[in-house]
């Protein structure tokens, strides 16, 4: 099997490149500064006594800021794919040598993941000293580091989408930006207040409560819901840490949805939100690869050869 | 080797191509001419499959660019007119990316990327960045990255555009040799003079329509442009100008037009025999001649006049 070459030569001047270690240096300073403001009590008002709760709450802020710095990186570093080599004018010497579109997008996608999972891992021995603390098991951290990858991989996605659909990369990361931000929005809104928002009637929580919660409970929430990478996050800490519920219900102010994750499961419930955002980020990728075979007219047709 | 039938392509309101017709046989260093916007980018995007066209066909030996485009690719090295580079790699690995894409295996490629940058003369460049190439030898690197799937067909949209004197001179000779290699190479530019020290052939392209196709040589006879120039040592008197003059018409059916005091110039065909002759009318009349020689129109001139619309 050959290496994609996109992805090779991208990943080549990438490394040689001095913006990612910068990258990778500001937010693993960033996880340990908070990291070590939290585990020191900074940011609480009284005395504070070092104990388990504190590195649990302390493996929560470094998930969210890990989550954050994707959400941050992620359309910066692929909403250029495409729309730089169109700036740079290299798209068209790209096309004619053959390599197909498919290519083209799978091997910028790669290389962008890799250098994003390189910021995620960078940032791993930092969150692992609640699992040296004894605060987090093992398989917490992996769940989480799988989490993050995935939602990397989406975050980088949309990127690439607003690349195959703006001409510049400046406009594409604003582009990306905006379109995370209207999917955050846009999703939780909908959960609320769209058309397919539940209604949670007393037959519905009988229901619940005689089918023992579970999947019966997932089914009666609203699909965006599951399509919001933040809740996805708040789910999976709530499952892992069991101290989120609080801050759920004073945060989400989804009260009805969030009891009913609490009847799901909040760790099945981030799971199915995790696995539907994946799905969406192929179909994503593949819509990328759809509209650049519009765009550069090249929708197969069956081979004619002259006479 | 090129083959393009009744090729029409409209942006909007705007016809690029009017049924273009253009055949271009195997071998051929063929030219492809005309000023800004007369649409020789489109015409080369179309066969490079970069663009489709509205109607009409065209074939790059045989295979269809909107069939099969696919196909071409493995046929063509397109080098378009303006167009970027990796800065931050290598001369060797911009090579070893393009023949990636390509499909070159990575053994080929080691082997191809020595040859190519020996073609064009950029073997002592191998480790440098292509950042730090002047721009001759950027349309260089690119022309190599062309050849590395020894492609049959070189599409180039203007590879001289930019270049000081000696990176043209370079050019030619490097295109010089992919010629003497067997390829055929289809070259556009809006400077005929500089096709023409190049190209065995030269069509002219003027508001999507073809006005000429043929040799340089063929255009320049299409063009009758040959003038007799005659320069006097002092004016003539005006009896024996006259006298020559009807003699030259009489005799020879050569209408000289004064062109100042000293200098009279002949429109015709070019014809030693009748040259010598018309010098020695001349000299019987007992004119002053002091330079008598041929003036070729130059290419400039020719192009001015094919495309003047």
């Amino acid at each position: 099997m050959t290496v994609n070459p996109i992805f090779e030569s991208s990943a080549r001047r990438r490394m040689r490149s001095v913006r990612l270690p910068m990258i990778v240096t500001v937010c693993v300073l960033a996880m340990l500064i908070l990291s070590v403001c939290q585990l020191t009590g900074f940011f609480a008002d009284g005395m504070v006594v070092w104990g388990m709760r504190q590195s649990t709450e302390c493996y929560i802020w470094m998930t969210a800021l890990q989550f954050f710095l994707i959400l941050l990186v992620a359309p910066a570093l692929s909403a250029g794919s495409i729309a730089g080599e169109r700036e740079r004018q290299t798209f068209d010497l790209l096309l004619v040598t053959g390599v197909g579109v498919r290519r083209i997008v799978m091997g910028k996608m790669m290389e962008n993941f890799a250098a994003l999972a390189l910021v995620i891992f960078a940032g791993l021995p930092v969150m692992a000293l609640s699992w040296v603390t004894g605060a987090m098991e093992i398989t917490a951290l992996l769940e989480t580091l799988l989490f993050l990858l995935i939602i990397a991989f989406a975050a980088l996605s949309v990127g690439m989408l607003a690349s195959v659909v703006m001409r510049r990369s400046l406009t594409a990361i604003i582009a990306a930006y905006l379109m995370i931000f209207a999917i955050g929005a846009g999703t939780w809104i909908l959960a609320k207040r769209g058309p397919i928002a539940a209604a949670y009637t007393n037959d519905v929580w009988e229901m619940i409560d005689s089918a023992g919660g579970g999947w019966a409970a997932i089914r009666t929430m609203p699909v965006t819901i599951f399509l919001n990478a933040a809740v996805a996050l708040v789910m999976l800490l709530a499952g892992q840490t069991g101290i989120l519920h609080r801050t759920m219900e004073q945060t989400m102010r989804l009260y009805d949805i969030y009891i009913a994750a609490g009847h799901a499961g909040y760790t099945r419930v981030a799971w199915v939100s995790i696995a539907a955002i994946f799905a969406i980020s192929l179909l994503v990728l593949a819509l990328c690869v759809l509209i650049l075979h519009v765009r550069t007219g090249r929708i197969a047709r069956r081979a004619r050869r002259k006479d | 080797m090129i083959e393009c039938k009744k090729l029409v392509k409209r942006y909007g309101k705007t016809l690029a191509l009017d049924g273009l017709d253009l055949n271009v046989g195997d071998g051929e260093v063929h030219g492809f001419v005309g000023p800004n916007g007369a649409g020789k980018t489109t015409a080369i995007r179309i066969l490079a499959t970069l663009l489709r066209p509205t109607s009409g066909e065209a074939f790059v030996d045989g295979v269809s660019v909107t069939g099969d485009p696919q196909g071409v690719r493995r046929l063509i090295g397109y080098m378009p007119d303006f167009f970027g580079v990796y800065d931050d790699l290598k001369a060797w690995e911009y090579l070893d990316f393009y023949a990636g894409c390509m499909g070159i295996g990575a053994k080929e490629r080691r082997r191809r990327i020595d040859e190519v940058l020996d073609l064009t003369a950029l073997s002592d460049k191998r480790e440098a960045y292509v950042d730090s190439l002047s721009r001759g030898m950027k349309q260089r690197l690119c022309l190599a990255h062309l050849m590395m799937h020894d492609p049959k067909l070189l599409i180039l949209d203007e590879p001289a555009s930019g270049m000081d004197p000696r990176a043209r001179s370079e050019m030619r000779e490097i295109l010089g040799d992919i010629s003497a290699m067997g390829k055929t190479v289809l070259i556009s530019s809006h400077i005929l003079p500089e096709l023409a020290q190049m190209c065995t052939s030269i069509s002219i392209l003027e508001k999507g329509k073809l006005t000429f196709s043929g040799s340089v040589q063929a255009l320049e006879n299409k063009m009758n442009a040959s003038q007799l120039v005659i320069r006097f040592a002092c004016e003539p008197s005006e009896a024996q100008a006259r006298a020559a003059i009807e003699k030259l018409k009489e005799e020879l059916d050569m209408v000289a037009v004064r062109d100042g005091l000293t200098c009279w110039r002949i429109d015709t065909q070019e014809n030693v025999m009748q040259d010598g002759e018309a010098l020695r009318l001349l000299m019987a009349v007992g004119l002053p001649v002091c330079d008598f020689h041929r003036e070729r129109a130059t290419l400039e001139d020719v192009f001015m006049e094919v495309t003047k619309g």
